[in-house]
């Protein structure tokens, strides 16, 4: 239980500071932590599976596009020099952030292997592959023709046009 | 009172909250794409928890299906925010108030 609080309060902290931060790359950044302590309370809530995707889809694939898009615009400031202050002032914020995440992560291990687990499994992977791709299938199919869309209407969007 | 912290759907609601905050207040295109990526991940997330606790398997696939809409809708998103930065040079929503072209 109290992993679930904690991870609660860190992901509310990091997507609060995500969505308030100036930089773009901070933000991804800190949205990526948010993400982490998300998945850690669903996996802690009884759906592991739902935790597991959010990393991998979420965090893997949706934020890395956004960070792609970032380096593409670039619009960052192009200032070379970083000096010992600057880079202070930029690194405090994720780094206490993300020392506190792991200092989490190590401790919720601990309470882990200290307490053996009580939290039931509502679905299992089986369950939820069994539904979807048998009765579903369907719907994995809808969704695949959904993704077929967006990826050729990207490609004719970004396509650079002769003007 | 601590039932109600205890609750998914406040986490669900406070992160919506916070996405729906960061839409109305930023201007800047990327951020209101981040905000809306929070937004879709808070109604996520309150379907997973709620299939859990009503024991019904439909809202781990509507999960699934969250997952790919915020993947769809965002890869568009990202190709049109290319474009509308490569002609206006900027990426402040505010001006792309005129429709034409």
């Amino acid at each position: 239980m109290v992993t679930l609080y904690i991870s609660t309060i860190f992901s509310i902290l990091a997507i609060a500071l995500a969505l308030s931060s100036r930089q773009a790359m901070h933000a991804l950044l800190y949205l990526l932590l948010g993400l982490a302590a998300l998945s850690i309370n669903l996996a802690n809530s009884g759906s592991p599976l739902a935790g597991v995707l959010l990393m991998i889809i979420y965090a893997g694939a949706i934020m890395v596009l956004f960070v792609f898009v970032v380096m593409l615009l670039n619009r960052a400031p192009t200032s070379t020099s970083i000096t010992a202050a600057s880079f202070v002032k930029q690194f405090i914020g994720p780094l206490t952030f993300s020392a506190c995440l792991f200092s989490f992560l190590v401790f919720a291990q601990i309470m882990v292997i200290q307490t053996p687990s009580e939290e039931k499994t509502a679905f299992t992977v089986n369950q939820i592959s069994e539904v979807l791709f048998l009765d579903g299938w369907f719907f994995v199919e809808m969704i695949s023709l959904l993704l077929t869309a967006a990826l050729i209407g990207a490609f004719h969007i970004g396509k650079r046009r002769e003007q | 009172m601590s039932v109600v912290f205890e609750s998914p759907l406040f986490l669900a609601s406070v992160i919506f909250v916070l996405g729906l905050f960061g839409f109305m207040a930023r201007r800047s295109l990327l951020f209101l794409f981040l905000s809306i990526e929070v937004m879709l991940l808070a109604s996520a997330y309150a379907f997973v928890t709620l299939s859990n606790q009503l024991n019904d398997i439909d809202g781990q696939l509507m999960f699934l299906t969250i997952l790919a809409v915020a993947a769809a809708e965002l890869c568009v998103g990202l190709a049109i925010i290319i474009r509308f930065e490569e002609r206006n040079k900027s990426l402040n929503a505010d001006s792309a108030d005129h429709l034409k072209g």
